[in-house]
């Protein structure tokens, strides 16, 4: 059972092809989320990304349109995982404001008792996104601890 | 096997008799009366009554105890900017919330912790005061260095 899509924005301070580039580039995602990731932003390629030194998150791009939107599934590679390798469904919308970007993720799919700890999760990333598309260090990320659980 | 005679049960003792005597036994062995062994335990409730009130101050030691946990030390990073509540702490982690809140008990005992409570939820924050004593030993070393650099670089000159 899945609950109603988890939604978050967040305005950034950075144009769209800015942030764009750090949802899309495997070295500028690392700076933000995550501990080693491997990318290839088209449809069909691979998004995998290791948040904690344990955990691996993956899917699969189903949509790339450059500097406006991103689409992929999202699920845990290892076994022991609520959420399976593309059980869920994360969609990032990018839309100029101003001299920004306004940026909206939707999470599908989700089980309901793991929504909080997501809806905690992507407020946490999405305000390091931020801090970075606007030229911040967002300083060391206590999520990339092995002891925080992921997924 | 050797019969131990005190031990032997005594067929008139009464079901009352024994069972004061499992009672008394029950304190260390039974080697000490059930009388001076309620002594002692006030005499050490009295000792540690009289150490109840203690320095605000943490060691160095306590410090670097609580720190040398991975779960306690990601407590410390997740709350270093921002305050959560107990509940949203443990939600972080895979272990249990009762383990979470030991933990929380440790960090906040030994001063790195601010707690205050909002409504029925208690919120935690990274007290920074807590990592005085800590940095003021580590600066110890720093100093120490920098005095030795001074007095070679001193004695250097005067060579010159």
């Amino acid at each position: 059972m899945s609950s109603d899509p988890l939604s978050k924005e967040i305005c950034i301070e950075a144009p769209p092809q800015v942030v764009f580039e750090f949802l899309t580039d495997p070295v500028k995602m690392l700076r933000w989320m995550g501990v080693a990731a491997q990318m290839e932003a088209k449809p069909g390629g691979i998004y995998r990304l290791n948040p904690n030194g344990r955990d691996i998150i993956r899917g699969e791009y189903l949509e790339v349109v450059p500097n406006s939107k991103v689409v992929f599934t999202w699920g845990f590679e290892q076994p022991g995982h609520q959420i399976g390798s593309g059980a869920t469904i994360v969609e990032i919308h990018l839309e100029p404001r101003g001299s920004g970007t306004w940026v909206r993720l939707i999470h599908r799919d989700l089980p309901p008792e793991l929504r909080e700890r997501h809806a905690m999760g992507w407020a946490h990333y999405l305000s390091r996104l931020r801090a970075t598309a606007e030229g911040h260090d967002p300083g060391p990320d206590p999520y990339a601890s092995p002891e925080i659980r992921h997924g | 096997m050797r019969p131990e005679p005190q031990r032997r049960r005594d067929p008139t003792a009464t079901n009352a008799e024994v069972a004061q005597r499992r009672f008394r036994e029950s304190f260390a062995g039974g080697k000490i009366s059930a009388r001076r062994q309620s002594h002692r335990l006030a005499a050490e409730g009295q000792r540690a009554e009289s150490l109840k009130v203690r320095s605000p101050h943490t060691t160095v030691e306590q410090v670097l105890k609580a720190l040398a946990e991975p779960q306690r030390l990601t407590i410390l990073r997740l709350v270093g900017s921002r305050e959560l509540r107990a509940g949203d702490i443990a939600r972080h982690f895979r272990t249990t919330r009762s383990g979470i809140s030991q933990h929380l008990r440790v960090l906040t005992s030994a001063g790195l912790l601010s707690q205050r409570r909002q409504g029925t939820s208690r919120l935690y924050r990274v007290r920074q005061e807590g990592f005085g004593e800590l940095r003021a030993f580590l600066d110890s070393f720093w100093e120490q260095r920098l005095a030795r650099l001074k007095t070679a670089a001193e004695e250097d000159a005067r060579k010159r």
